[in-house]
């Protein structure tokens, strides 16, 4: 398994609503991330990315709006990689957040730990070039297709990463996974 | 994915971490409830497998051998495989840890051993330990996403490595010795990536 595509049917209807959920959210909290969290060496500017994942212990109403919606995905995933071979199945999330780039804005190379797949929602993405960029175990970057309004779903432990932005703004929900057998 | 590593010296380090087993056996009640290896709804302890895995708040000796004396070079061969060392140093950590110990039939256990299909969530990685594996035939089966078994030809000293969202199991014990892993579940990062946890 290299990377499941998913498309989230109800995107253009909900889309807004997240946007705006992100936007309120980022009124109250400084989502600026601090470059350490997502550069290697040289630091871009402060207000190229910003995320809550720095921001810990406060209500996110877009991922309460967005689980909701794309509950059925996750199931879908189980389904694709035959966990409900042995029976039901059960799936977990252990860390979610936004991350919205701006010219600029990127974030180098890593893995998610502590989780079985890492999952992303292109909520907005203008420039489907600007993709998340995924390295597969041969030292090559793995050659997909996605575009705004899909999720996909990739194994953990491969590394990824979202090169500089020059397509205008750019905004991905993520969230790990791991799921088990009941 | 399968990795597998045969360790250096095993036969030194399989003695060593044997004796702490059994000198933790003889403080704690290892005897593994049923829960976490059938899936038969009732939780009873069962005498064809110990473990240390529901034995928790403790200082596990033969986890800390096999943490400083084994597990660096295994952990490194898998780093280098998933391409980390491209970019930079990387680490690793251990999520998990736990012996199990799968007996054979007996007068006293007329069940063999062993462990039924599962995964293990909250992790990358699960690597198992052969630390005494007398016979190959009854170590573990792995399921590949095509739902067809994955050869391991796992053999006593070997240490086997594979994603942690498959599935795998322990296969009843019908031989004649006890069977006994280590299983440890890690994940990989690039030293100076933050990662989203």
């Amino acid at each position: 398994m290299q990377i499941l595509t998913n498309d989230f049917d109800r995107h253009s209807e909900v889309k807004a609503e997240l946007l705006e959920l992100i936007d309120s959210f980022k009124k109250e909290h400084d989502t600026r991330m601090p470059s350490k969290y997502v550069e290697h060496g040289e630091d871009h500017p402060l207000d190229s990315v910003h995320s809550d994942w720095h921001i810990t212990d406060v209500p996110r109403p877009y991922l309460v709006k967005f689980f909701k919606e794309i509950e059925h995905l996750i199931l879908n995933v189980g389904n694709k990689i035959h966990m409900g071979m042995f029976g039901e199945f059960e799936w977990n999330i252990h860390y979610a957040w936004f991350q919205q780039y701006y010219d600029g804005g990127n974030h180098w190379w890593h893995t998610h730990q502590e989780c079985q797949f890492t999952n992303i929602y292109f909520l907005e993405l203008p420039d489907e070039s600007y993709k998340t960029e995924i390295m597969g175990l041969d030292g090559k970057k793995i050659e997909y297709e996605a575009k705004e309004g899909q999720m996909i779903t990739l194994p953990s432990f491969l590394l990824h990463r979202s090169k500089p932005n020059q397509s205008g703004r750019k905004t991905i929900l993520s969230f790990n996974t791991s799921y088990g057998i009941l | 994915m399968i990795i597998k590593h045969s360790v250096k010296n095993h036969s030194a380090h399989k003695d060593e971490i044997l004796e702490r087993i059994e000198r933790f056996k003889s403080y704690y009640n290892t005897k593994m409830p049923s829960d976490y290896v059938r899936q038969t709804g009732e939780r009873i302890h069962l005498d064809n497998v110990h473990s240390d895995l529901h034995v928790h708040d403790i200082l596990k000796p033969h986890l800390d051998y096999v943490f400083t004396e084994v597990l660096h070079e295994p952990m490194d061969q898998i780093g280098q495989h998933l391409k980390l060392g491209k970019f930079n140093d990387f680490d690793w950590s251990v999520h998990n840890a736990w012996f199990q110990q799968f007996l054979p039939v007996s007068k006293d256990t007329p069940d063999a051993g062993g462990h039924t299909w599962h995964l293990q969530p909250g992790c990358q990685f699960t690597s198992v330990y052969f630390v005494d594996l007398p016979d190959s035939k009854y170590s573990i089966e792995v399921l590949g996403l095509n739902e067809k078994l994955i050869t391991i030809d796992a053999k006593d000293g070997d240490i086997i490595t594979f994603p942690s969202w498959l599935q795998h199991r322990v296969i009843p014990n019908h031989g004649t010795k006890n069977n006994t892993i280590i299983v440890i579940n890690t994940s990989f990062n690039l030293t100076d990536a933050n990662s989203n946890k």
